[in-house]
């Protein structure tokens, strides 16, 4: 059976496509190798065209416009590049820009985290200095929040919600960033990357069990001395 | 220069709309009349609505009186900003179906029309549109329309605080709509719109033209704090400075209109933010005090600051593309409720 270079496994397409994002996939080292190899059986004599421009590495454009009074960002951009490190090629191919901006009222009433447009710009929503007084929130919202780590405690039509600093960085990292990386996999990775794939609802199961292996990683990896 | 503007509804049929519209006048210190060419005193209850005005087409056509229609015909200028045409006027509104009359129409001195950018409520209950046009020709002080190209952007968030009257409520909200809100919170702690009985509601929904108005009604209450940096509370009642010196707009703006009505006010100070208030001039605030013309005309005002679409200028699309958005969700309860026109027959 032979494997053409577009269907090598995520992680190694992920890994090369990044070191060099410009080079045409007919450039590749196993293209180029085979290429060779052909060249040599049918005893064709020529001189090798010179790879062409593999371009500069991948770099994800990180922007931060400042919160406004009363919010701010909990997630610096080093916490980014530290996340992006720690999780590989895989979560930042394809990966355009990760932006921090003031939140909008599109989502209103809901209180938004994080937004991927595809393909490939996630945007993270500033948030409120904690405590936070939340209105109606959805028993499905109070328990995400808890398995964040954050101390909810509920009055009547109305939760206050308390954060540690590293609980709330976690939340946004994990529910808003990697969250949005998930669906931005499941785009990238069938080839129609601007085209709804699956229904909303997979879609978001999926990106939530993402979160949840990175999740788990990641707490391994701190536990680890 | 003391102006003297009777209003005068020409083919108002519902009862109820025509008390509302005597309320309106009365709100302004105007007169109130009927030009009745749609059977409006055959329905007319006296005792309960006092004595009805009525108002022939040739004295109404009177150059001493020239006429402002407000109806949306091409042409029309826009309410805000404009003026009345000498010391007394006849403001002309028109009926719930039909509106104003052509010969009216023709006999009018200006045309004025109150923008509207709703999806699929594009009118306002007549008593509301009185009131509207009464406050920007009368007391408004010539405030023109600003233009903005993405108005929407703009639009302060909107909570309908206590109203006591589910058809005030109803006419509240479609205001809302006919303006282009899209969702707009309730504290309903009088009970009149989630959770009441099938009449009620009826009568609430059919106010509100929840059949064909899109808006999302959310339950809300003004006890919790709900995240927005700036609170604006307005009202005919509300002891501040004068509604058109108060920035109303802004993502981070919730605009608070509560019912004035006889029980006191709520306190607005666990909602959050700085809380600031404004006030609608009115001529005689004490009289006849309905939400629903008071809460049209902060609404009318919250529009106009936020701004108008230039002329001829395409709604912009949206954001192109695929997007997912990480949220927390609040309860979906409540919502704008389709009506069955079986059942609103039997009201």
């Amino acid at each position: 059976m032979t494997r053409s270079l577009g269907t090598d496994p995520p992680e190694l397409r992920a890994e090369r496509r990044l070191r060099a994002p410009r080079r045409r996939h007919g450039q590749e080292e196993v293209a180029r190798r085979r290429f060779r190899r052909l060249k040599k059986e049918l005893r064709l004599d020529g001189p090798e065209a010179p790879p062409s421009a593999a371009g500069p590495a991948h770099r994800v454009d990180i922007v931060v416009v400042p919160a406004r009074k009363g919010y701010f960002h909990p997630l610096k951009p080093a916490d980014i590049k530290r996340a992006f490190e720690f999780f590989g090629p895989l979560v930042v191919y394809g990966i355009r820009s990760v932006e921090m901006r003031p939140s909008v009222r599109r989502s209103f009433p809901n209180v938004p985290i994080a937004r991927l447009q595809v393909p490939g710009k996630v945007v993270l929503y500033e948030q409120l200095q904690p405590p936070w007084s939340l209105s109606d929130l959805s028993e499905e919202s109070i328990d995400r929040l808890r398995r964040a780590g954050a101390s909810v405690e509920e009055e009547l039509g109305a939760a206050r919600v308390d954060w540690t600093s590293q609980a709330l960085k976690d939340f946004v990292l994990f529910e808003g960033l990697m969250h949005e990386i998930g669906h931005h996999l499941i785009q990238q990775h069938t080839g129609k990357r601007s085209v709804r794939v699956m229904r909303t609802a997979d879609h978001e199961l999926r990106a939530a069990a993402f979160v949840e292996t990175c999740r788990r990683a990641w707490t391994n990896a701190k536990r680890q001395p | 220069m003391t102006r003297r503007v009777r209003l005068v509804g020409d083919g108002v049929e519902n009862p109820a709309n025509a008390r509302a519209l005597m309320d309106a006048a009365a709100m302004f210190g105007a007169a109130c009349a009927f030009r009745d060419t749609r059977g409006l005193l055959a329905a007319w209850d006296a005792e309960r609505g006092g004595e009805l005005d009525l108002i022939d087409t040739h004295n109404l056509i009177d150059r001493q009186w020239p006429i402002v229609a407000v109806e949306n015909t091409p042409g029309a200028s826009i309410v805000y900003g404009a003026t009345l045409p000498g010391t007394q006027s006849s403001i002309v509104v028109g009926g719930e179906r039909l509106g104003i009359r052509a010969d009216l129409l023709r006999a009018a001195a200006r045309t004025v029309s109150i923008p509207m950018s709703g999806r699929g409520v594009n009118t306002l209950n007549v008593a509301a549109a009185a009131a509207v046009a009464l406050y920007y020709l009368t007391a408004g002080r010539g405030l023109g329309p600003r233009l903005a190209r993405r108005p929407e952007e703009r639009r302060p968030a909107l909570l309908l605080s206590c109203p006591k009257d589910h058809v005030e409520a109803g006419s509240a909200i479609r205001s809302a709509a006919a303006f282009g809100w899209r969702t707009v919170g309730l504290d309903d702690s009088s009970r009149v719109w989630f959770g009441v009985s099938r009449g009620v509601t009826a009568e609430g929904r059919a106010a509100a033209r929840s059949h064909r108005n899109l808006i999302r009604v959310l339950p809300m209450t003004t006890g919790s704090n709900l995240a927005f940096r700036r609170i604006v509370v307005a009202g005919a009642r509300v002891d501040g400075p004068p509604i058109h010196s108060v920035n109303l707009t802004g993502r981070d703006t919730l605009l608070v209109i509560p019912d004035e009505g006889d029980a006191g006010m709520p306190s607005f100070s666990n909602l959050g933010g700085s809380v600031e208030r404004a006030r609608i001039d009115l001529s005689v605030p004490a009289l006849h005090y309905r939400y629903r013309l008071v809460a049209t005309i902060v609404i009318a005002e919250a529009a106009r600051q936020t701004g108008l679409r230039p002329a001829g200028q395409p709604r912009l699309p949206g954001r192109r593309g695929l997007t997912y958005e990480s949220t927390l969700s609040t309860v979906a309860r409540g919502g704008a409720e389709e009506v069955d026109p079986a059942v609103l027959k039997t009201f």
